[in-house]
């Protein structure tokens, strides 16, 4: 099985988990984290079972997960009662920061203390990262022109090797497989860990990333 | 210069800032409820900026040290503190202690997978949605606790008989469930290389709630063996904190560490022991203020 981590809401997610139903796609959603079946040893992760779309599943039988949200938040979980909703919430994000950062399949991305897909960054931070990872970035007015997406070693929507480079130089600086780049014409203007998964070459890239054997 | 964040009337804060003036740091408290407006830009790879207060403005640049406890934000100082804790991950000067090294204590059994890098054995843990795997756990262990798995602050209770009943309600919501470890709870304060150890003795669950409870509690000063000392440096430092609140039990097997707290609540242990801990953390933000001005000068720290 390979589990998207998402809203249920997320459409981008749910097109995701339909395309690639072939290789065992499944929405892992807020519900499933109140449903009975979680079963996370610590000194075990291996071991433990999941929920994903209603099911338990043994860890063991998970070959990747894609996590496509920073958070649960607590105005999704209508179905827990309104004054234990944010307590549910946080124990829920703690949990999964702990979980899918210790299950051993890829996980895409890895979550970080207070996001569950890569890091919770805004435009200061991805700003010292390029500068750090000797990328030229833009803050003032960026208007994009396009998008690159890096799965892995694979870039797709580079207009150039050097903005190819750039891009996987700023995934590396940030800790993460998955990462979108915007480019205006005066270089890298925005990042995030979480780019649209609409276009197919990225998602082929992404599934070849994810299980290689699979293509 | 040594910038401390928070809100005064926060015992630790309060504490740390007199321990500055007894000392003659050059010092600046940014109140948290007094702050208009930062503005963080980047300058050559890191934070720099200035911030707004009633006080006038603060020039982000001149910090070299900072310790920062803030609060919870309110409504119209929400986007300011944001931007100041950008500044407090990003800036060149030291950070007591940057929020993205506190953060990992959001997630308490993801904390515990960073614990045992450094050598130190900690509780078994189980974090479930099903009853049943609960119940097997607590067969296994006889006396099993129960906690948060994230960082909201919640009573450590055993799982007796009575809760038992209500065990369906963890389908809800990710719960999790420890080995009660029986033996001597000690509180290790880093700070920097320093530690300051303490045993607490009780007879409740949760020492922290001792007083509410009406339990007898007793604090005292002690010395941790060398080793144990410095594995809690290590974790200290290998979190990327300066300063840390280390919670182990002495066992008659070893120790067993149960969390790091990135942002402890010291002033409750110095009170009861005297136990300079305030002096100590000014003493660690004097030192890497001047580590710091002797980076940016490319001088000598005195």
């Amino acid at each position: 099985m390979l589990a998207v981590l998402a809203s249920k809401l997320d459409s981008s997610a749910r097109g995701l988990v339909a395309g690639w139903a072939s290789a065992g796609a499944a929405l892992l959603s807020a519900a499933d984290l109140t449903t009975e079946g979680w079963v996370f040893h610590v000194a075990d992760p291996s071991g433990g079972t999941a929920v994903i779309d209603g099911q338990r599943v043994a860890v063991q039988e998970l070959r990747a997960v894609v996590t496509r949200r920073p958070a649960v938040v607590e105005e999704e979980l209508v179905w827990i009662d309104p004054a234990d909703r944010a307590y549910v919430a946080a124990e829920a994000n703690a949990f999964l920061v702990a979980w899918l950062d210790a299950i051993p399949c890829p996980v895409v991305n890895r979550p970080t203390p207070t996001s569950l897909d890569g890091p919770a960054w805004g435009q200061l931070h991805w700003a010292v990262a390029a500068a750090r990872a000797g990328v030229r970035w833009t803050m003032d007015e960026p208007s994009a022109t396009h998008d690159v997406v890096v799965c892995g070693e694979a870039c797709v929507g580079a207009h150039s090797p050097a903005e190819a480079a750039d891009s996987r130089a700023l995934a590396r600086e940030a800790g993460v497989e998955l990462l979108g780049v915007q480019f205006s014409e005066r270089g890298a203007c925005a990042a995030t860990p979480r780019p649209g998964l609409e276009d197919a070459e990225v998602r082929a890239a992404l599934l070849d990333h994810l299980l290689p054997a699979q293509r | 210069m040594i910038l401390l964040w928070g809100i005064p009337g926060d015992d630790p804060l309060d504490e740390v800032w007199a321990a500055l003036a007894l000392l003659g740091a050059d010092t600046r408290l940014l109140d948290q409820r007094a702050m208009h407006d930062a503005t963080v830009e980047v300058a050559e790879a890191a934070a720099a900026g200035l911030v707004a207060t009633d006080d006038g403005t603060i020039d982000l640049a001149r910090v070299g040290a900072a310790y920062v406890r803030p609060q919870e934000s309110s409504d119209h100082g929400r986007l300011a503190d944001a931007s100041l804790l950008a500044w407090a991950d990003l800036t060149s000067a030291n950070v007591v202690n940057r929020p993205a090294a506190m953060a990992a204590n959001n997630s308490k059994p993801y904390q515990l997978g960073l614990i045992v890098r450094f050598g130190f054995d900690v509780p078994d843990t189980l974090v479930t949605t099903d009853p049943r795997e609960a119940r097997r756990f607590r067969r296994r262990y006889g006396r099993v606790i129960y906690k948060s798995v994230s960082g909201v602050r919640s009573i450590v209770s055993q799982l007796h008989h009575e809760q038992l009943e209500r065990l369906g309600d963890v389908a809800n919501c990710p719960t999790q469930f420890q080995q009660y470890v029986p033996g001597e709870d000690v509180r290790v304060h880093v700070v920097g290389e320093e530690i300051l150890a303490t045993v607490v003795r009780s007879d409740v669950d949760d020492y922290r709630y001792a007083s509410h409870a009406g339990a007898a509690l007793e604090l005292t000063e002690t010395e941790l063996p060398a080793d144990v000392a410095d594995r809690c440096r290590a974790a200290t430092r290998g979190m990327g904190l300066h300063f840390a609140g280390i919670d182990l039990r002495h066992t008659p097997d070893g120790w067993i560490c149960f969390e790091v707290n990135p942002s402890p609540a010291f002033t409750f242990y110095e009170r009861a022991t005297g136990q300079p801990i305030a002096a100590a953390v000014a003493r660690l933000l004097i030192r890497l203020d001047c580590t710091h001005s002797a980076r940016v000068s490319r001088g000598a720290c005195s």
